[in-house]
Parts: structure tokens; C-alpha cells; sequence
């Protein structure tokens, strides 16, 4: 299977009042076709950013400082803002985390639907109306009629993020971005998604990376995991490998710190330390000042870069630098 | 609203009652004989215990009478009936205009930080705020008409050498189209050109701020980031959904601005020798003509409650989350 | 907590930062100085009546020219800078107490007294002052003492709406809670802690609407309504100007208004200034 994005030393920065933050350094990424990638870190750690950069749709300050990413051959950074306003919904969709406020509210569901069906296709509004109430049908929205009529405050958390993936997959995209889709909703309507997810991820063969800090729900869904932490990533595997054997300090203190690792009435496990402020990125690994396993030679020099492993495992610590590079 | 109502009304009562010297005087001509005064007294029933005249005056009001205005001669309702178009054609135009114009640059200057729009509005709302309606308006007469004779001069609405048109509803614009008379229609526009333009000033500097505002502000939101990464393309995000979300400032302000331009009117009428309700009440006070002042107060009152009824509903046409 | 002079000095520092509200503030201070000692810079008397002179352009005698009975343009201006801004001082001086008095009261008592105030405030709002200018007008004639009454009457609303804002969101804050815990009498609460914080937003909310009085008393005075002949005020003056901008003497009509505008940026920027030094949360 062909790589459908790969991504190669993506260095993204902000331009702040205080200085330029450099809150992704060196991201070496890919995904292949018909593949579930689950993409974990904490608050901070670049995991939207990346995927705004994916999608070109940074904000203002950012800027993409050096680096690629080719989707399907081509580099996305030198397309034509035009070229890329067409991939956009078609291509590649995006998946946000808040529902209710990520639906126009002033606008019904059946015209933000049918807006995003016509965009890319040449369809008219009837059918396209009647391929929002299918879409609908697919994503388990019950009484799908009334609801195209409805505006999104009516709609429930769970009920605005099916419609929000209805518009993303309509288009039939290869590859679908999740940024946090089930953060904001309550643990029964996320066991839903989770599930509308996984037969979505059967039905077609799209790619998805699905953005979270909760490795529990992750690895229900992607089959591989990528662990970032202060803007470069740290880890990646097999995610069952992975959650049974991490090799980075990082993941290893993040599988433990989840509760559900935790024996009842035990403490729950935190990780010391702060996450590193992006302005003065220290010499060296940036979990130096918080690693339980560090040496002399984690706090200078560069950092370590993501080395793949015999098993497939690619990881970014000097413990495993010494073996083979890629 | 009702309250409103009733308050101005009391109000206009009480008005010529306060006023040194006899009620029954003071809403006649000076020249007006002892038989006519106390014709008036009859009517107004001074003899009688207030409340009586109270009700007697709110009858009279209910059946349309507002009063009589001894320096034109003519009863009040009269006068309203033939200025208000006027009016209404000045201040409806003016709005327009700023709006228009306003939203568009406001859009402009919101997608283009520091590009010509942004400085331009800008300007424009220093000068907005700071100069005096009047005090442009007659630069602006003296710019225009005297020295560039681009305009004609400020005699109202159409030169005085001219018939208007006879009967119609009085909104000279509508009246030359619909009788085909295009000398008036050239006539009455280039009589509108400036008072209009002078008068849409300073609000089109605060609709242009305001909706500059809330685009930036809407720009910022999870739905418009949803939209383009949908793929919709950018023009149309912005001038169809950003632009509806975006307006709502400028809507909240609507019922101030309708107030103010209510205010504005005034001087651009006193200006431009405007034939219309604004001057009427500044030349009633001027010539302490008292019918009229009382029939303006109840008018006042009444397009307050009818101006805050319009926004009410605009505001339920835009947004669905509004409901009563 | 910073000590008095340090807080001075942080002021000091960020208002001389901001370029244009130090425009401001020299712009009003120049005018402050031609209300104070006006006669002083106007040498030709601005009544003084030269019919050889009349509707003169500007000239190295008459800077401003002069009006159609001959009388320097330039004096009248400074004669009128002390009307008008004599007059703004004290409309914004009274409302903004009585809008601080009521503002602050009406917040901190809230219920039924604080929702009839405030309706009593939005109707006020709605009404141009102009319009509450002319209806007291009729009643009680012309002239400043009802120029001044009816400003009042329009502008305090503004300050007790911005008082009474801070008001209700100090009465929420856990100190104000805190010392009525203590048993802490509401003379003590409003003078010591509720005072002193509505105090800054309002000084700039002051600054602000002076600006807008200055018009308002301009526009009135032209219509007729307000300042009166053969007193100078600016709006007066350019009434008295009208007629002659179709014949060409556009110096009678610019001059004053010129003034009227230059006072009103001033004030503007000198608030702006201020609203950025005493309340940075409302920074644009």
C-alpha cells in the first residue's frame, strides 16, 4: 500500500508579541492508505497545530518554516491557495472538537450540508438535499428529516458532531482528520462516536488520524499510535505494542498516569514537571526535565531523532540511539 | 411601550399649561380675537377639572387631532402629513446609504488589515465622531456647490423655479418615476445628493467600525474554521457566512442609531433649507408655536415605540435563537 | 500592592508611550490654556464692530477674517472657546457625579430599584438630546440655564450605566462578600472599596462624553436653542456665518468648526489615553 501523506521535517512557528514559539520541530510522519493513526499528547504538545498545518489553516501568526507534506504525491505546501480550498472537504476533512460550536448557528443543518455537498460536486440543491438526508442515515442520525430542518442549538452534543461528520465524510475524503472529536461530549454519547467511527473506518477505505490526549479511546479505533510531546514527536507503533511495551519515558509515564491503570484506592500518577515553554526550547531532548531515565548527554546537543527500531517501532531517545538509525 | 405613550401624552399636556400665560392663548395667534379665545377655552374645557381636560385632550388626540399651528396656518396633522415624506425620504436614504456602504467597507477593512480600506475607515471615523453634521454639511455646500457648482443649490428639495408633482405620496423620487417624469427625478436627486451623503457621515463611520468589529471577531469562531476545512471556498464564507453572523453588533445598535438619526435630521433640514419635520419643530420652538411642539412630542413618542418594534422583529428575522 | 509613586510612574510610563494621547492631551491642554487666559491672545476685541472691514478672507490682522459686521473672527473663536468649554466643563462635572451617585447606588442596592433605573436610563438613551433640548426649550425659553439643564438630563445616563456595571461586578467579587461577612456597614463598603475601583472607568467614560457634550452644545446653539447672541459660542457662531457660505465667505463657517472638531479629537485621544492607563482589560 502507497503512503497516502507523508510528512518530513515539519518545523512550524507562531510569530507572538513575546517572540517566535516554535511549537513544531522536526515532524517525520506518514500514513498509508485505508489506515487508523492515532495521534496522543497533552495539551501543548502541537497535535492541533499539526493538523491545521496538514490542511493549511493556521492562524494568522503561523507559519510553516521549512519542511513537506505530500498528500498523494504532491506537495500540499506549493499548491495554490485555490488548489487547496478544492482538496479541502474533498480530499482531506477535518473533524473538530466542539459540535455546538463548530455549526453556524444562524444557519440551518440542511444548508450547511447541502453548502458542503455542492461545493464539491455539481449537483443541484434538490439532490443534494437528498444525499444530506443519506448521509445523515449513515451516521445514525435518527429522524433525519426533521433534524436537516433544525438549527444546530437544537441539536444535542452528540447529535451536532454526527451531522459535523456526515459534512466531512461526504465527499468520500481519503484521509479524515479528528482533532479531539469526543472531548466535549459525555462518556456514553463517546462510546457512540467511537463506534460510528470504527464502521465509517470499514465502510470506505479513508485514512484517518485521530487526535486525542486519551490513549483509552484511541486505541479503540486507530491500529497504529503516535505519541507527541512539546512539538516533536516521541514514539510511534503498533498501538497494542505500544500500550503493552512503551520505549519512551514519555509514553511509559502516560500510560501510567491514566486512571484506568490505576488499582483503586492507590494515588492516581502524575508526571513532574511542566510542559517546556516553545520560546527558549532547551539544547538537547525536550523531556530532558522531566524524564525519570535521563543522562549527561539528554541536555545537550540536538535532540534525538526518531530512529526506527527491528520491530517497527520508531522511537526518539538517546536509550535507543546507540542501536540502528533509519 | 405603551407607558411611553401615555407619558408623552401627559407630557404635551402639561407642556402649554406650564408655559406662563393662558393655554387658550398661547396656542393662538397673537393677532387671534377675544371671541376665538374663548372659542378655545370652550374646547379645551379650562374651566373644568384637570382630569376631564386630560381625557378630553387624549380623545382628541386618538381621533387625529393634534392640534393647530398658528404660523402656518394649518392644523398639525396637515403639516406631518405633507413633511413627514420629506423626512423620511432624507433620513431613509441616508441610513441606506451608510448601511450599505458601511457594512461593505467594514467587510473590506476586516479581510484586509492595514490594506487602503482599514486606513480609509478609519479616517472616516475620527471625522465621524469629532466634526459636527452641520458644520461638514456646510463645507460640503460650499465645496461642492459654490465652487465646483456640482450640486444645486440647498433650496430643498428641488429648485424653486419648479412645480412638484401634484398629489402622490409625496416621496418625490417614487412620484417622477411612476409618472415618468424624468426632469423632477434629475431635480429631486441632485437636491438629495448632499444631504444625504452628509447625513449618512457619521454613521456610516460607526456601521463601518461596527461591522469591521464583529467580522473580526466571527473570523475567530469554530464555524467559520469548520467551514474552510470543509472547502468552501473563502469569498463565499465571508460575504454569506461570516457577514450574517458578523452584522450583529450594528444590529444591536440600530435602535440607537435610528434615535440619533432622528437628531441628525434636525440639522440637515435647518442646513439644507429641508422642508421637513425637523425643521418644522425647530421653527415652532423658534416661533414659539406651541400646537405643533405638543403634536411633535406625541410623534416622538410614537416612532420610539414603533422603531423598537421594527428592531424587535429584525432581530427575530436574523437570528433563530431569538424567540418570544 | 504597589506604593502610590510607583503606580504614578507605571502610569506615567505607559501614557507617554501612547503618542496619540499625548496629542491629545497637549490639544486640550492648549485649549485649556485659551479658556484660562483667552483675552490675552485675542488682541482685536471680538465685539468690536468695523463696518470699513466687513466679510474680510483671513489676513495677517484678522487670522480668521472677519463676520459681517466687521468683527475679528479670530477673538470671537477664543470668546467662544471660553462659552463653550466653560459651559461643557460644568454639564460634565454635574452628570458625571449624578450619574456616579445613581450608577453606583442603583448596582450595589439592586432588585426592583435597580430595574426601574435602569428603564428610566434606556428610555432616556433613546431620545437625542436634542430633542429633550428643544421640549425643555419651549417650556422654559431659550438660553444657557436650559442648554445646561437639558445636557444633564441626557448625559449622565452614559456614567451611571458604566458605575453601576462596576458596581455589580465588585458586588460579586469574594472581597466585597467578605467584608459584609464581617459585619461591614454599606457607608464603609461603597466609600472604601466600591469607589475606588468605579472610579477610573468612569473618568475615562467623562473624558469621553465631554466631546460629545462639546458637539451637543455646538449643534443647539445653531439651531437657536441654547447659547443666544450677542454671546460667542461656536455653534453660534457658524449660525451666524450660515448664510453667507453661498456668496463664498467660507472662513466664517470653517474657523469655529475647525475648533469644534480639533476640542472634540482631543478629548477623544486624551480618553482613549486615559482608558488605557487606568483600564487595561479594555485595550483594543
Amino acid at each position: 500500500m502507497g503512503k497516502l501523506l507523508s510528512i518530513k521535517d515539519l518545523d512550524v512557528v507562531f510569530n507572538t508579541f513575546d517572540g517566535i514559539s516554535r511549537v513544531l520541530r522536526g515532524i517525520n510522519l506518514e500514513i498509508n492508505e485505508s489506515e487508523a493513526l492515532g495521534l496522543v499528547g497533552e495539551t501543548g504538545s502541537g497535535k492541533s497545530v499539526l493538523s491545521q498545518s496538514i490542511m493549511r489553516l493556521l492562524p494568522v501568526s503561523g507559519e510553516i518554516v521549512s519542511g513537506s507534506i505530500t498528500f498523494k504525491g504532491e506537495n500540499l505546501l506549493g499548491l495554490s491557495e485555490k488548489r487547496m480550498e478544492r482538496l479541502r472537504g474533498s480530499g482531506i476533512s477535518m473533524i473538530l472538537q466542539s459540535p455546538m460550536t463548530s455549526l453556524n448557528p444562524l444557519f440551518k443543518v440542511k444548508d450547511q450540508m447541502t453548502e458542503v455537498i455542492m461545493t464539491h460536486s455539481s449537483i443541484g440543491k434538490k439532490e443534494a438535499l437528498k444525499k444530506a438526508e443519506e448521509l445523515l442515515k449513515i451516521v445514525r442520525v435518527p429522524e433525519a428529516r426533521s433534524v436537516l430542518e433544525r438549527y444546530p442549538f437544537e441539536l444535542s452534543g452528540g447529535m451536532a458532531q454526527r451531522v459535523m461528520i456526515a459534512m466531512a465524510v461526504s465527499s468520500n475524503p481519503a484521509l479524515i482528520i479528528a482533532d479531539e472529536p469526543t472531548t466535549a461530549l459525555d462518556v456514553t454519547v463517546e462510546k457512540q462516536i467511537i463506534k460510528l467511527m470504527r464502521e465509517i473506518m470499514e465502510k470506505s477505505n479513508s485514512s484517518l488520524i485521530w487526535i486525542s490526549h486519551d490513549l483509552d479511546v484511541v486505541k479503540q479505533v486507530c491500529e497504529r499510535i503516535a505519541v507527541m510531546y512539546g512539538g516533536t514527536i516521541v514514539e510511534i507503533g503498533d498501538a497494542k505494542e505500544l500500550l503493552s511495551n512503551p520505549l519512551h519515558p514519555y509514553t511509559k509515564a502516560l500510560i501510567e498516569a491514566r486512571p484506568s491503570s490505576i488499582k483503586r484506592g492507590k494515588p492516581l500518577k502524575s508526571i513532574d514537571g511542566f510542559v517546556p515553554n516553545m520560546l527558549k526550547v532547551p539544547e538537547g531532548c525536550i523531556f530532558e526535565s522531566r524524564c525519570a531515565d535521563c543522562s549527561e548527554r539528554c541536555c545537550k546537543g540536538l535532540p534525538p531523532e526518531l530512529i526506527k527500531l527491528d520491530n517497527g517501532r520508531m522511537v526518539a531517545c538517546n536509550k535507543f540511539s546507540d542501536t540502528k538509525t533509519v | 411601550m405603551i407607558l411611553v405613550l401615555i407619558g408623552a401624552s401627559i407630557l404635551s399636556f402639561v407642556l402649554v399649561r406650564i408655559v406662563p400665560g393662558d393655554p387658550a392663548r398661547i396656542l393662538l395667534p397673537p393677532q387671534a380675537k377675544q371671541e376665538d379665545i374663548d372659542r378655545m377655552k370652550e374646547k379645551m374645557g379650562l374651566d373644568e377639572p384637570y382630569i376631564k381636560q386630560y381625557s378630553q385632550y387624549v380623545k382628541s388626540l386618538l381621533k387625529g387631532d393634534l392640534g393647530f399651528s398658528y404660523h402656518t396656518g394649518r392644523s398639525v396633522v396637515d403639516e406631518f402629513k405633507w413633511r413627514l415624506p420629506a423626512t423620511i425620504e432624507l433620513s431613509m436614504l441616508s441610513l441606506l446609504l451608510a448601511a450599505l456602504v458601511g457594512i461593505w467597507l467594514g467587510v473590506i477593512s476586516a479581510t484586509n488589515k492595514n490594506g487602503f480600506a482599514d486606513h480609509a475607515s478609519r479616517l472616516f471615523s475620527i471625522g465621524g465622531i469629532s466634526a459636527p453634521g452641520f458644520w461638514i454639511g456646510l463645507l460640503c455646500i460650499y465645496v461642492f456647490y459654490y465652487k465646483l457648482s456640482w450640486v444645486p443649490a440647498p433650496t430643498g428639495r428641488v429648485n424653486l423655479i419648479r412645480e412638484t408633482a401634484t398629489g402622490g405620496s409625496g416621496f418625490l423620487l417614487w412620484d417622477a418615476v411612476i409618472t415618468g417624469n424624468w426632469d423632477l427625478f434629475k431635480d429631486a436627486l441632485m437636491h438629495l445628493i448632499l444631504p444625504v451623503f452628509v447625513l449618512s457621515y457619521s454613521f456610516l463611520a460607526m456601521i463601518c467600525r461596527l461591522t469591521r468589529t464583529g467580522m473580526i471577531e466571527v473570523s475567530q469562531q469554530d464555524y467559520i474554521r469548520f467551514a474552510k476545512s470543509c472547502g468552501i471556498k473563502k469569498k463565499r464564507i465571508i460575504w454569506k457566512y461570516s457577514l450574517k453572523n458578523g452584522i450583529r453588533p450594528v444590529l444591536t445598535m440600530l435602535g440607537m442609531f435610528l434615535a440619533q438619526l432622528i437628531g441628525g435630521v434636525v440639522f440637515i433640514e435647518t442646513v439644507f433649507n429641508w422642508p421637513g419635520i425637523g425643521r418644522y419643530a425647530v421653527d415652532a420652538i423658534n416661533f414659539l408655536d406651541y400646537g405643533p411642539i405638543q403634536g411633535f412630542i406625541i410623534f416622538m413618542a410614537l416612532i420610539y415605540v414603533v422603531t423598537n418594534l421594527i428592531v424587535d422583529l429584525i432581530y427575530m428575522v436574523i437570528d433563530p435563537r431569538v424567540q418570544y | 500592592m504597589l506604593s502610590n509613586k510607583s503606580k504614578f510612574t507605571y502610569m506615567r510610563k505607559v501614557f507617554m508611550s501612547n503618542k496619540l494621547s499625548l496629542v491629545g492631551a497637549v490639544i486640550v491642554l492648549i485649549f485649556l490654556l485659551i479658556v484660562a487666559f483667552g483675552p490675552i491672545f485675542a488682541k482685536i476685541p471680538p465685539d468690536l464692530i468695523d463696518y470699513d472691514n466687513i466679510l474680510s478672507s483671513p489676513s495677517n490682522t484678522n487670522y480668521f477674517g472677519t463676520d459681517q459686521y466687521g468683527r475679528d473672527l479670530f477673538s470671537r473663536v477664543i470668546f467662544g472657546a471660553r462659552t463653550s468649554l466653560s459651559i461643557g466643563l460644568v454639564v460634565v462635572t454635574f452628570s458625571t457625579i449624578l450619574g456616579l451617585c445613581v450608577g453606583t447606588i442603583s448596582g450595589y442596592l439592586g432588585g426592583s430599584f435597580d430595574n426601574f433605573i435602569m428603564r428610566l436610563v434606556d428610555l432616556l438613551m433613546a431620545f437625542p438630546s436634542v430633542i429633550v433640548a428643544m421640549v425643555l426649550a419651549t417650556i422654559m425659553g431659550g438660553g444657557i440655564k436650559i442648554l445646561i439643564i437639558a445636557m444633564l438630563i441626557s448625559s449622565w445616563t452614559g456614567t451611571a450605566r458604566i458605575a453601576r456595571g462596576e458596581t455589580l461586578s465588585l458586588k460579586q467579587s469574594g472581597y466585597i462578600k467578605g467584608t459584609q461577612a464581617l459585619g461591614g456597614k454599606w457607608n464603609y463598603i461603597l466609600f472604601h472599596h466600591i469607589l475606588p475601583n468605579v472610579l477610573p472607568p468612569v473618568l475615562v467614560s467623562a473624558t469621553l462624553s465631554f466631546g460629545n457634550i462639546i458637539l451637543n452644545i455646538a449643534g443647539l446653539s445653531f439651531i437657536g436653542i441654547g447659547v443666544q447672541a450677542p454671546l460667542s459660542e461656536w455653534g453660534l457662531i457658524i449660525s451666524e456665518g450660515r448664510e453667507y457660505i453661498v456668496t463664498g465667505q467660507w472662513w466664517l463657517v470653517f474657523f469655529p468648526g475647525l475648533a469644534i472638531v480639533l476640542t472634540v479629537i482631543g478629548l477623544n485621544l486624551l480618553g482613549d489615553g486615559l482608558r488605557d492607563i487606568l483600564d487595561p482589560r479594555q485595550r483594543r
